[in-house]
C-alpha cells in the first residue's frame, strides 16, 4: 500500500515536472504555425548536410508555403535562400533562376554572393568575378581574424584564379600567408586553388600533385561535391598531361559520385566528356 | 512601500530560477523512483545469504525454478535447480535464507502442496524440534509427494469405463427400438399391397363382380402387372424415405445453427462497424497525444539541469559558405 501509494507520487511528480517544463520555455510558448516552418527548415538543413539535396528541395518548398501562409517575409527570403542553394548543388539551374528571379531585395553582400556563386557555377568566371568586385577584401592592409573573412579571401582567390583576372596572383600570395591557420577544409581548397595557380604558371607535375593531396584531404572530409570536383579537375590536368586513360578513370570514378548526388547536369556533362576520350 | 500585485511567485522568477525550480523537482523525482527501486531489491533478498538442501522425488510435477519453500507457513526459500538423477528420479535443490536456519532441525520434513496439481505448488517444511541439532548445509531433506494427475487418472479411469458402458447400452437399446418402429410399418404396407395384389389377381382372373363387368382377361392382366410394379416403386419409395429422414433432420439443425451464427456473424461485424467508426477518432487521438510528447520531450531537453547536457536544437535556418568547395 505504502509503495503503491509512493509510486503515484512519483508519477504526480513527473507529470508536474512536465507540465512545467511544456509551460516554462520560450520555444513552447510560441505558436506552431510559426515552429512548423522552422523545423521543416531544418529537417532541409539536415538533408541537405547528408547530400540528399532533392528532399532538401522539397522539405524547403514546404517551408516556403507555411512561411507564406503566415506572411513572414524574413522566413520566406531564407527559404528561397536555401532552395537556391539546394539545386544549385546539383547544377539544377532553371529550379535555381525561377527563384532567383521571385526574390525581390538582392542588393546585400550574401545575395549578391549567391548570385556570383550560381553564376560560377554556370562556368562563367569572369561575370562571377565582376558580381563580387565590390566586396573584395583589401588583400593589402586588412587583418584576417575571423574564419569568415578567410573564406571572402578564398572565394575571391577562387573566382579570380577561374577568371584568370590579374588579381588573382596577389590574392594567392595572401592566402599563402594564412595557411598557417587553415582548417582541414581551408587547407583542401587552398592545396586545390594552389594547384590552378601552378598550372596557370606552367608548373603541371607541381599541380598534379597538389591536386592530389587537395583529392586526398577532402576524401578525409568526405567531402562528396568536392571529391567530384577534384576528381574532375585531376582528370583535366592529366588530359594537359596526356594521359587519356588516367583522366578517363577519374572522370568515371566522378561520375559515380555525380550519379549518387542526383547531379543529372553533371552527368551528362561527364558523359561528353567521357565520350570525348573514347573518340 | 508599493505593494505587489497580486499574483503567483512564479511570475517574479527569473528563467534561471524557474529552471532550477524545475530540475530540483526532476531531481526529487528521481531519487524517490532510486529509493524505490532500493526497497523492492531489499524486500526481493537479493542480497541474503542461504543455505542450501536437496531431496530426490520421483515426479516434478508442479515444481520450477519460481517454486516457493515454506517453513511453518512463513516464504523462506526458493528451488534453485531441477535435474534428472541417472536412475530417472528427479533431484531437487533448493535454498532457504540464512535467518531461518534455525527452523531446519534433523527431523525436520517436507510436503508438496495440494495445489501442485493444477501448477501452484509450494514446498511446505515443517519446523523441527529446538532440541534437535540443526541440519547442515548439503543434507537432504525427505518430501512426500501428493497425489499426481496420473494417479487421479487412474482412479478415475474405472468411472469413465462404467459411463462408456451406459452410453454404449443405451446405443444399443436406441438401435434396437427405432428399426423395430420401422419396420413395422414397412410391413403394413407390405400387407395392404399385398391384400391389394391379392384382389387383382382376383379381378384379373375374373373373379368377383368388378373384375367380370370392368375388364377381361387380358386387360386385367395388364392392370395387375401395374399395380405390382406400383407396389415395388411405393416399396422403394418408402425405404427412401426412411434413408432421407435422418438427413433430413440434420439439415433441419444445420439450418436451425447456420441461422445462429448468422446472427452472431451479424453482431460481430456491427461491433466491428462500431469500432472502425471510432478508428479515425483514436488515430487523431494518438497524433496528438504524440505530438504532446514530442513537445514534453523537447521541453524536458531544455531544463536545468539536462539543458546543460543535452545538445540544443541548432537556430541556424540558413546554409552557410558550403559551396566554397564547389
Amino acid at each position: 500500500m505504502g509503495i503503491l501509494y509512493m509510486i503515484k507520487l512519483c508519477l504526480a511528480l513527473l507529470c508536474i515536472v512536465n507540465l512545467i517544463a511544456c509551460s516554462s520555455h520560450q520555444v513552447i510558448e510560441r505558436p506552431y504555425a510559426m515552429i512548423q516552418p522552422e523545423s521543416m527548415m531544418q529537417k532541409g538543413l539536415q538533408v541537405y548536410q547528408q547530400d540528399d539535396y532533392l528532399q532538401a528541395h522539397q522539405f524547403f518548398t514546404q517551408a516556403l508555403v507555411l512561411y507564406q501562409s503566415i506572411d513572414d517575409e524574413v522566413g520566406q527570403k531564407q527559404a528561397k535562400f536555401n532552395l537556391i542553394k539546394a539545386n544549385l548543388a546539383i547544377h539544377r539551374f532553371k529550379q535555381v533562376d525561377t527563384v532567383l528571379n521571385s526574390v525581390e531585395e538582392t542588393n546585400n553582400a550574401e545575395w549578391s554572393l549567391l548570385k556570383a556563386n550560381v553564376l560560377f557555377a554556370k562556368g562563367q568566371y569572369k561575370q562571377a568575378f565582376q558580381a563580387i568586385a565590390s566586396d573584395l577584401l583589401d588583400v593589402k592592409t586588412q587583418v584576417l581574424i575571423t574564419s569568415k573573412q578567410r573564406n571572402q579571401l578564398f572565394i575571391q582567390t577562387k573566382f579570380a584564379l577561374f577568371a584568370d583576372a590579374k588579381e588573382s596572383s596577389v590574392f594567392y600570395q595572401r592566402l599563402k600567408q594564412e595557411q598557417p591557420v587553415f582548417t582541414i577544409a581551408q587547407q583542401a581548397l587552398f592545396k586545390r586553388l594552389d594547384a590552378h595557380y601552378h598550372r596557370q604558371q606552367g608548373q603541371p607535375e607541381q599541380a598534379l600533385e597538389l591536386m592530389s593531396m587537395a583529392l586526398t584531404l577532402y576524401k578525409s572530409q568526405a567531402n562528396r561535391r568536392a571529391i567530384a570536383n577534384c576528381l574532375e579537375e585531376l582528370a583535366t590536368l592529366y588530359q594537359l598531361q596526356h594521359q587519356p586513360n588516367k583522366a578517363k578513370s577519374l572522370l568515371k570514378r566522378a561520375f559515380i559520385i555525380r550519379k549518387w548526388l542526383k547531379d543529372d547536369y553533371k552527368m551528362a556533362a561527364l558523359q561528353l566528356k567521357l565520350k570525348a576520350l573514347q573518340d | 512601500m508599493t505593494k505587489k500585485p497580486n499574483i503567483h511567485y512564479i511570475h517574479y522568477l527569473s528563467q534561471t530560477a524557474k529552471e532550477r525550480l524545475v530540475g530540483g523537482f526532476f531531481i526529487l523525482s528521481l531519487f524517490i523512483i532510486a529509493g524505490l527501486v532500493g526497497m523492492k531489491v531489499k524486500s526481493s533478498n537479493i542480497f541474503d545469504e542461504v543455505i542450501t538442501y536437496h531431496t530426490h522425488m520421483q515426479s516434478a510435477q508442479g515444481i520450477s525454478l519460481e517454486t516457493l519453500v515454506n517453513i511453518s507457513g512463513i516464504e523462506a526459500g526458493k528451488v534453485s535447480s531441477i535435474e534428472i538423477t541417472d536412475d530417472n528420479s528427479i533431484h531437487i535443490q533448493f535454498f532457504i535464507y540464512k535467518r531461518f536456519e534455525k527452523l531446519i532441525r534433523t527431523d525436520s520434513k517436507g510436503v508438496l502442496s495440494k495445489l501442485s496439481l493444477i501448477g501452484n505448488s509450494v514446498i511446505m517444511i515443517t519446523a523441527g524440534r529446538s532440541s534437535l541439532p540443526l541440519l547442515p548445509s548439503g543434507a537432504e531433506i525427505i518430501i512426500d509427494e501428493p497425489i499426481t494427475t496420473n494417479d487421479l487418472m487412474e482412479g478415475m479411469l474405472p468411472v469413465i469405463n462404467d459411463l462408456d458402458s451406459i452410453a454404449s447400452y443405451l446405443s444399443d437399446i436406441i438401435a434396437v427400438i427405432e428399426p423395430d418402429s420401422i419396420e413395422a410399418s414397412t410391413e403394413s404396407i407390405k400387407t395392404i399391397l399385398a391384400d391389394i395384389e391379392g384382389m387383382t389377381a382376383h379381378i384379373s382372373s375374373g373373379q368377383g363382380l368388378v373384375g367380370k363387368a370392368l375388364y377381361d382377361t387380358q386387360q386385367a392382366e395388364k392392370v395387375t402387372e401395374s399395380l405390382n410394379s406400383t407396389a415395388a416403386s411405393l416399396a422403394g419409395v418408402e425405404q427412401r424415405v426412411t434413408e432421407i429422414e435422418p438427413l433430413i433432420n440434420s439439415l433441419t439443425a444445420l439450418a436451425d445453427e447456420s441461422g445462429q451464427l448468422i446472427i452472431d456473424m451479424r453482431a460481430s461485424l456491427k461491433k466491428i462497424d462500431a469500432e472502425l467508426e471510432h478508428l479515425p477518432e483514436i488515430i487523431n487521438n494518438a497524433e496528438t497525444l504524440l505530438q504532446s510528447t514530442g513537445e514534453t520531450v523537447q521541453g524536458v531537453q531544455k531544463i536545468w539541469p539536462l539543458s546543460t547536457v543535452m545538445p540544443q536544437p541548432s537556430k541556424v535556418l540558413v546554409i552557410d559558405g558550403d559551396s566554397l568547395h564547389d
